[in-house]
This record gives structure tokens, C-alpha cells and sequence, in this order.
């Protein structure tokens, strides 16, 4: 009794003078932290989560082990199906995947959590863009006036087919849409091989893969990019993209006007939410919010860490946007509550492709 | 060139370049011979020490591991007829018969001295070819990977032994187990029961684990009989020696082994899937005597073994010099690239010239170091195959089910393995050849996605003769469907002898079989006939229509064969009384009970528990084993799983009831 009660004075001391705060912190001290990605291993979602992994165990206070483990399946929806099952959590586990915004927005089969009731941590994003042969292309501007190109895409619910259809349809371009390849890497061999003219994909996959090989030899050259767009509506600046325009830009010069009608709502209204977030860290429902809190500062600090900076610009290229724990909620909430008329209109647009 | 060549090569001697590529080869050896991890798990492993590393010592350390795996897979492939990664699997179908014969010695000699060969040959051919590759990747296009896969299925007619009918019913199975989940062109799941795991598709490794490792496991269980079937003669230093004249019998078929495994291993996505069956399929044509394959032949083993260590050169140079990685090890390495900071691409062929010539000489010594530290222990390693099942099966069971965890660490994994176990078992009962599951289950995808592709890039049928590879390979196919049907026809007598020589236990099984697959397809072709797209559905709806006859004709084929032969047996309870005895129907049944115990006390209490409770109780029931030493077998399992599967792989085991 005696005991209990000198613990009881004593927590509340700490807790006034601020002592708690360290309590918590002390709570990763010694422990091991459960990251799952969704992803095999070695895929690039895999290694992207493991080198930001050896940097986060450092910022966490307590300086925890982080072990990465990988639960695939469902297409990517496992990993938050099982964050979502789980019954009694113990801030030791982290859900670190790439979301796919049209499955959210869709309601694909086999995907049951809802990403907008788990608390996020923190979200990186990726800029992609879109590139094309030059072999039928007298020059980026006369993409319009060509009739008969192939553009080459993942499946029809992927997001970069979507984006890339999007844009292409925006613009009425002529164009026969090739789906069904396993990756962003099948689609480029194609276009290598002169089988497809178009492809959208990850800006770092342009910047390592494509650039050296074939658009310093002349054989394709870059459109434009996807924004990434804020909660406001405005385009966050992309230094990564140098010279290439965004797609709104490169509209406006090659049309003389700015974009309008029903697939540019659309478009406009993807850019922020499937476009916005790409990579994010969850923990399961229930998990306590002073966890949820250090680990949300760690994430950020991680992304703020030169060595880190530096690792993953060798990486990617560049350093991939950072989307805070606020902004990314909003956006999975707007996703998983899209507007009745815009989620029938993608899924006719995805249904179209198949 | 050749300084480029030179330069390579002392990067690759200087220490502690050396070192990094011995631990690299140690590390590969290791995973390699453990089913179920394999070259992409042990990348994973390495790959964050790699980080703050020069890249000269960090690719010897993760060449030395990609170029070794699958020397090291052999282990198992021969001595348990399981197969250690998709590269060794046709490596079984004369290794391990040559393992039971009390060959497995030799069966070593001769796979460890083709793959150091074939490791060497490969990588010296791919710097040779560097100025000219890049021109013969680009020549094969989507139409020409469609062929080449339906290259790959005709296999089943090589691999289908005297019943060419459930050759290809079994493929198509294996085909229409490829559709289950998403399918890629439309992104529309079929055929997953609305459960979670079957979404992304069945798994291979969870498959081919059960489909060979745990029928043979099962009857060494039951008969207590050791993997060799004949008692130990000197088959240790002579067997050995044997295995290695064979190779230098046979150098040709080694060389031209090599050279398949070299070039279609640069195939994106393509080459390190087939290359052995390619390579076993062409070893089998090019044999005046074709009669020992399958039964043992030493040219089975030769044949994939040069083919699959060849191919890792053959997928490095396009994924260095031309950022196209031929396979998910070679995207791993292209990953460690860009880390690195080096952009793949002319640059690796000009200014880091010197590095890319360090990793092909990295692949080529580690191919030897391997091949003699492998051939050293062969022999102590050959000694299992003369050990009594008991000691083996529950260790063997742990690992391989631990194997199947690795596929995506749930119980769907286990539940695979164990109904493919039960599956492989009534196909070795019945006489239904097991190989073409998993050629089929190896090229379902990519045949069914190119060929949508091909539709949707191609107007009509054009691209069938406008095309020169293609039409090469369409010649290739109707050889290979002809030299088949020739081997099938011209031994008739015989072949009919065969055909109805099974004994009555067989062909009830058969029946057994011939009932399931039918219901499967005709239930799966109402499913098909029901979905939306027409993408989605063709490819299921064409193979199931190919399939319901052939199942149709064996059910008929078989139900004559029992209807005689219960005749002969006088009666039906006779008959099945026969049957029962024949197939150690009550262990059998008790065996398998072992194994789903173990599921449900996984579900409860987890792994941990499960495992070690397996084998204990089985040394002591089965083995007969004392106490101390059953219970000493269970506390090693439980360290394996908990050491090695849970703390070295991090692998996330099944959070169960109990301990959550």
C-alpha cells in the first residue's frame, strides 16, 4: 500500500514537472520496433522502407531496434488489412507501404481497412512524369498532332496509367492504351523495343534509368510532369524536374489555354490524393497517441537528417517530399470519402482500359 | 577491353576485395541450400551492409552470394528431391533418382563441376558478347517471350513420361493455378474464394515444396526407409570422381548447356525461370538414348546444373550496362547500383569499365570457390542420404515448411503446401507426372500477360509469320511436339503394355484424380464463363476448354482400368483393401494427421511451439526414440526457428491465439 502510494506521488511528480514527456520517450529504450512493408523483398518499396528505417532507429528516442519485415500479398493490400486487424496494439509495430490511392478511392476488392481511421506517422511522396519516343515525335510540341501512338501501362487501376490516360485524353491525343505490364521497368523494355511510344513513371526511374540510356542519345524525350499539389491547390515546386514542364504548363503551351472539362476536374482532383502520398507509416487503431506523437516527430526529424538527405538523393535522385502526419490524414479522408460522381467516373475511366 | 579485363581482375584480387567475396560465397552457400530462401533473400540480408561500403567490395559481396545460390540449391534438389529455388527444380527429376540409386556422390561431383563451368563460361561469354548484346535483347520483343514461354510448356511433352494425356491436363492445372488472384491486365480477381491470400495469386515456392518434399517425406516416414534405397557401397571419393568424368564424358552437352543458360538468361523476366528446363529439355532430345531419363540419368543433372549458373552471368551485363535487369536477384543488384551512386548504362562500359569487368570476374571465381568448398563437403554431405527416415523427416519437415513460410509469411502458405503435399502424393500414387505443375506455374503469367499484350499491340495474327524469331521458334515448337509424339509412338508395344500395366492401387488413384481435376475445371470454367471482361476471362476460358476433354478421356481411360482390374481382384472391398495396403493408407492418413495437428496448434500457440512439439513427438512415437533425444531434436528445431527463421530473417511469424 505503502509502495503504491510512493509510485502514485511519484508519477504524478514527474508528470508535473514535465518528467513524463521523458517517460514516454524512454518507452522505445531497449525495445524492438516491427516495421512491415508490403511489399517482397527486394522490391524497390522494400528497399526505399529499409534505408529510411537504418536512419529512424536513430532519431526515435531510445534509439530502438528496427526490424523490417515483409507481408505481400492482396496487391499491396495485405499489410493494411492486418494493421487494420489488429485487436490489442502495442506501439510496437509500424505499417510502412505504398498506398494505392485508386484502391482507396474505388473501394477495391480485398482491400477492408480504412486508411483514414489509423493514425498516420508520417507519408513521403514521389513525383512521376511522362516521357515519349521521338521516333514519331518531330518534337515534344507536336504530341497533339500525331495520330496512332501506343502508350504502355501497369494495370488499368494503376495509378501511373490513370495519370498517363488522364493527360493523354486531356490533350486528345490519338492513342492506343496497352496495359497489363508487370512494372514500370516491362513498359520501359517495350518502349526500348519500339513497341509502345508513351509511358508515365517515377521521376527517379527517368532520372536513373531512361536518361543515360536514351534521352541523351536522342531516342526519347520527356512531356511532362505530374504536380504535386497541396491541400490549397497550389503546385509544390519541384526543383527534381528541371527543365521538364508540368503537365498543366505544357498544356497551356502547346493549346494556348488553360485545360478544362470533365476528365481535367478529375485529373485535378486526383493530383492531390493519388499523387499526394505514395510511401506512409501507420500504426493499427487504438495505438496511443504519445506514440503515435514520438514517432511522428522521428519521422520528420529523419527526413531533416543530412546523412539521410543525402542517402536517399543518391537513391532517388532527388529527396522525395515529405507529407506531414496533418496533411496526409486529410488526404486519405478525401480519398476514402470521395465524391460519390468523381469515384463512378474513375471507376468507368479505370472499367474503359480493362 | 582487355585492360578493362585486367583491371576487373585486380580489383577483384586486392584485399579486402577477396575477402568480402569468400564471406559473400560462404553467406550464399548457406542460403542457398536452405529451400525456400534462395539468392533474393540473401540480397535482401546483405544489402544494408553494403551501404556505407566502396562498390568494388560491396559487389564482391553481393556477387559472390547471387553467383553461388544456385550451386548450393542443388544439396536439397538431389538428396530430398526438393527443389532449393526455382533454378534447381528439373536438377530433381534425375537427381534425386540418382540420390536413391546411392549416387548422390556422384550426382554432386557432376553437378558442382558444371556449374563452376558453366559459372566461368557464362561470364567469359557475356564479356565477350558486351559490344553486341545489346541488339540481340532488343530483338526479342512481347511476341517473341510469348513463344518462347509456349517453347517452355512443350516441355511438358518431354517431361510427361509415358501419359502424355495427364502431362497436359496436369500443365493446364498448373496453367489454371496461375490465374487465381489479380489478373494483371485487367486487375480483376478471379478465382480466389474471397480470401485475402489467394488475391495476389498462389505462391510458387509454398507449391513446389509440397508438391515434391512432402510426398517423399511422407513415404519415408511410413516405410522408415532411408533416401538411398540401397545400403552405403563406396559411393563416397569414387562417386565423386565419377560424377566429374561424367562431365568431361559429356562436354559438349556442358558446353551447349552453357550457352542456352548464357543467352536466355539475359531474357528480361524470362531467363532464369526456364533456363533448366530449356536445358534439360534440349539434353533429353539431343540423347540417342532417352531411356534413363528421369530414372537417373547423369545428364539430367549436367544439363540444368551448367545451365542455371551460366544464366547469372547472362542476366548481370543488362542489367549493368543497359539498366534492364533480367531477374528480381539482378533488380536487387541495379538497386545496389544506384545506391552506390553509379548510373547503369554506356557509363559502366566506359568510365567504370574496370568495376563491371570486378563483377563478372566476381561471378566467375566465386562459381569455382563454391564448386570446391561444395565438392570437399559432398561427401560427408552425400552420407544423409544413407541415414533411417526418422532421423531425417521431422528436421526436414521444419525446414521445409519454414520454406513455405518464406513465400508470404501466412498460414495460406502452409495450407499450400500441405494440400500440394497431399495433391503430389496421389499423383506419385497414380502415375500423374508432377514436373509440368510447375513449368506451367513458372510460365502461366507470362504467357497469359504477353499474349494480351501481343493482342493488344498487334492487329490479328500478322506477327505469326512477319516475324523471323518468332517463326524460328514456331519451328522449334513443332519439333519439339513432333520428336515428343515420336518418342511416345515408336516404342507402341511397349507404350501400351505400359499404358494399362498399372497396377490396380495406380489406377484407382488415377481415377481418384481424374474425378477431382475434372470437377475443378468444370467448376472453374463456370466461374470463368461469369466474369465481365473478356481480358480477364479468355485465357482461363481457353485452357479450361482444353482441359475438361483430356479429363474427360482419362476418367474413362481409368475407370476402364479399375473396372477390369476389380474384376480380377474379386470385388470392390477387395479391390480397395488392396488399394489401402498398397498406399499405407492408415499412415499415410496418420502422417498427414501430424501435419494438420501441427497447423491447429499453430494457430493456437504458434510456430514456436507447434514445430518443436512436432518433432519431439514424432522422434518419440514414430522414431521411437528416447526422451533425451526427442526432446533434445525438439530444442534444436526450436532454436532453428526462432534463431535463424525469426531472428536472422526477421521473418514475421503467425501471430497465434495464445501469444498474439
Amino acid at each position: 500500500m505503502i509502495r503504491s502510494l510512493i509510485a502514485a506521488l511519484l508519477t504524478a511528480t514527474m508528470l508535473l514537472t514535465g518528467c513524463g514527456d521523458t517517460t514516454e520517450k524512454e518507452f522505445y529504450a531497449g525495445k524492438t520496433v516491427f516495421v512491415y512493408v508490403g511489399r517482397p523483398p527486394g522490391s524497390g518499396a522494400d528497399l526505399a522502407v529499409r534505408s529510411f528505417v537504418r536512419f529512424w532507429q536513430e532519431q526515435i528516442p531510445g534509439q530502438p531496434t528496427m526490424v523490417v519485415k515483409n507481408v505481400p500479398g492482396g496487391a499491396g493490400s495485405r499489410v493494411w488489412n492486418l494493421a487494420w486487424d489488429k485487436k490489442h496494439p502495442n506501439d510496437l509495430e509500424i505499417f510502412f507501404s505504398p498506398v494505392s490511392g485508386t484502391a482507396v478511392i474505388v473501394r477495391e476488392q480485398g482491400l477492408r481497412a480504412d486508411l483514414s481511421k489509423m493514425p498516420l506517422i508520417g507519408a513521403l511522396t514521389s513525383p512521376n512524369m511522362t516521357f515519349a519516343r521521338t521516333e514519331r515525335l518531330a518534337s515534344a510540341e507536336n504530341l497533339p498532332d500525331v495520330t496512332g501512338l501506343k502508350f504502355g501501362g501497369q494495370g488499368p487501376a494503376h495509378r501511373f496509367s490513370v495519370l498517363g490516360r488522364l493527360t493523354l485524353d486531356i490533350l486528345g491525343v490519338d492513342y492506343v492504351s496497352v496495359t497489363g505490364f508487370s512494372g514500370a521497368s516491362d513498359v520501359f523494355n517495350a518502349v526500348r523495343r519500339k513497341e509502345v511510344d508513351i509511358q508515365t513513371a517515377p521521376l527517379n526511374f527517368y532520372r536513373f534509368t531512361v536518361e543515360p540510356n536514351v534521352v541523351k542519345n536522342g531516342e526519347v524525350i520527356p512531356l511532362w510532369y505530374n504536380p504535386i499539389i497541396d491541400g490549397t491547390g497550389e503546385i509544390i515546386p519541384l526543383p527534381a524536374a528541371g527543365d521538364i514542364p508540368s503537365f498543366i504548363d505544357y498544356y497551356e503551351s502547346v493549346k494556348g489555354e488553360v485545360p478544362a472539362g470533365e476528365l481535367f476536374e478529375l485529373y485535378k482532383w486526383l493530383l492531390p490524393n493519388i499523387n499526394g502520398i505514395v510511401y506512409a507509416a501507420f500504426l493499427p487503431r487504438g495505438s496511443s497517441p504519445a506514440a503515435a506523437q514520438i514517432l511522428s516527430d522521428s519521422f520528420t526529424q529523419v527526413t531533416q537528417d543530412e546523412a539521410y538527405r543525402a542517402e536517399e538523393k543518391k537513391m532517388f535522385g532527388f529527396n522525395l517530399p515529405v507529407v506531414h502526419s496533418e496533411q496526409g490524414a486529410k488526404i486519405l479522408d478525401d480519398m476514402a470519402n470521395a465524391p460519390e460522381a468523381t469515384r463512378v467516373l474513375l471507376e468507368k475511366y479505370i472499367q474503359q482500359a480493362r | 577491353m582487355i585492360e578493362g579485363m585486367l583491371a576487373g581482375l585486380s580489383l577483384v584480387l586486392s584485399w579486402p576485395t577477396f575477402g568480402y567475396l569468400l564471406l559473400g560465397v560462404f553467406i550464399g552457400m548457406w542460403v542457398g541450400a536452405v529451400p525456400g530462401l534462395g539468392g533474393v533473400v540473401g540480397l535482401v540480408l546483405l544489402l544494408p551492409f553494403t551501404f556505407s561500403m566502396d562498390p568494388v567490395p560491396a559487389f564482391a559481396l553481393l556477387m559472390g552470394l547471387y553467383a553461388v545460390t544456385s550451386t548450393s540449391d542443388t544439396i536439397s534438389a538431389i538428396l530430398l528431391g526438393i527443389p532449393g529455388s526455382v533454378a534447381s527444380q528439373a536438377t530433381i527429376l534425375d537427381g534425386y533418382p540418382l540420390a536413391k540409386k546411392g549416387h548422390a556422390a556422384r550426382a554432386f561431383g557432376a553437378a558442382y563441376t558444371v556449374s563452376a563451368l558453366g559459372g566461368v563460361f557464362g561470364a567469359l561469354l557475356m564479356a565477350v558478347s558486351l559490344p553486341f548484346i545489346l541488339p540481340v535483347i532488343f530483338a526479342f520483343g512481347i511476341p517473341e517471350f510469348l513463344l518462347l514461354g509456349l517453347l517452355g510448356l512443350t516441355m511438358v511433352g518431354v517431361l510427361s513420361g509415358n501419359n502424355i494425356a495427364k502431362g497436359l491436363t496436369v500443365g493446364l492445372f498448373g496453367l489454371l493455378l496461375t490465374t487465381v488472384g489479380y489478373a494483371e491486365a485487367t486487375g480483376v480477381p478471379r478465382f480466389y474464394l474471397q480470401t485475402e491470400y489467394l488475391l495476389d495469386g498462389i505462391p510458387i515456392i509454398p507449391i513446389a515444396l509440397g508438391l515434391f518434399g512432402i510426398p517423399e517425406l511422407l513415404e519415408m516416414a511410413v516405410k522408415n526407409t532411408s533416401i538411398s534405397r540401397v545400403e552405403m557401397s563406396d559411393d563416397g571419393r569414387g562417386g565423386l570422381l565419377r560424377g566429374i568424368k561424367d562431365v568431361f564424358r559429356h562436354r559438349w552437352l556442358t558446353f551447349r548447356a552453357s550457352l542456352i543458360g548464357t543467352y536466355v538468361g539475359i531474357l528480361p523476366g524470362l531467363g532464369g525461370a526456364i533456363v533448366d528446363w530449356i536445358a534439360y529439355g534440349h539434353a533429353v532430345q539431343s540423347a540417342s538414348d532417352k531411356s534413363m531419363f528421369g530414372k537417373g540419368d547423369i545428364r539430367g543433372v549436367i544439363a540444368p546444373e551448367a545451365a542455371n549458373n551460366a544464366s547469372r552471368a547472362g542476366a548481370l551485363i543488362p542489367t549493368v550496362a543497359f539498366g534492364i535487369p533480367g531477374s528480381l536477384g539482378a533488380a536487387i543488384l541495379l538497386s545496389a547500383l544506384v545506391i552506390k551512386g553509379l548510373q547503369p548504362g554506356p557509363d559502366m562500359l566506359t568510365v567504370n569499365l574496370g568495376l563491371t569487368f570486378s563483377m563478372i570476374w566476381d561471378i566467375a571465381i566465386a562459381n569455382v570457390l563454391a564448386a570446391g568448398l561444395l565438392m570437399l563437403l559432398s561427401r560427408q554431405i552425400a552420407k544423409v542420404a544413407f541415414l533411417p527416415a526418422h532421423y531425417v523427416v521431422p528436421g526436414v519437415m521444419v525446414v521445409l515448411l519454414m520454406g513455405a513460410w518464406v513465400a508470404t509469411s501466412s498460414m495460406g502458405d502452409w495450407w499450400t503446401c500441405l494440400a500440394m503435399g497431399a495433391l503430389g502424393y496421389a499423383m506419385k500414387q497414380g502415375g500423374w507426372p508432377r514436373p509440368p505443375l510447375i513449368l506451367a506455374l513458372v510460365l502461366g503469367t507470362l504467357i497469359e500477360n504477353n499474349f494480351q499484350l501481343t493482342m493488344q499491340l498487334h492487329d490479328g495474327f500478322s506477327w505469326m509469320y512477319q516475324r523471323p524469331i518468332v517463326v524460328v521458334i514456331e519451328i522449334a515448337i513443332v519439333v519439339t511436339i513432333f520428336l515428343a509424339a515420336r518418342g511416345i509412338t515408336r516404342p507402341k508395344s511397349v507404350q501400351v503394355k505400359k499404358a494399362d500395366d498399372g497396377d490396380l492401387p495406380q489406377s484407382l488413384m488415377s481415377l481418384i484424380l481424374a474425378v477431382i481435376m475434372l470437377s475443378v475445371f468444370v467448376w472453374a470454367y463456370a466461374a470463368a464463363t461469369d466474369f465481365e471482361d473478356a481480358a480477364t476471362s479468355e485465357f482461363p476460358v481457353t485452357l479450361l476448354m482444353l482441359a475438361i476433354p483430356l479429363a474427360l478421356l482419362i476418367l474413362v481411360q481409368d475407370v476402364r482400368a479399375c473396372f477390369t482390374k476389380v474384376k480380377e481382384c474379386g470385388g470392390t472391398a477387395s479391390a480397395i483393401a488392396t488399394a489401402s495396403r498398397e498406399w499405407n493408407l492408415r499412415l499415410s492418413m496418420k502422417f498427414l494427421g501430424y501435419l494438420l495437428a501441427m497447423l491447429l496448434i499453430t494457430y493456437i500457440a504458434g510456430q514456436l511451439v507447434a514445430l518443436p512439439l512436432f518433432v519431439g513427438i514424432y522422434a518419440r512415437r514414430w522414431g521411437k526414440f528416447s526422451w533425451v533425444v526427442s526432446l533434445a531434436y525438439a530444442a534444436v528445431s526450436l532454436l532453428v526457428v526462432w534463431g535463424l527463421y525469426a531472428r536472422i530473417m526477421n521473418l514475421h511469424l503467425y501471430p497465434s491465439l495464445l501469444f498474439g
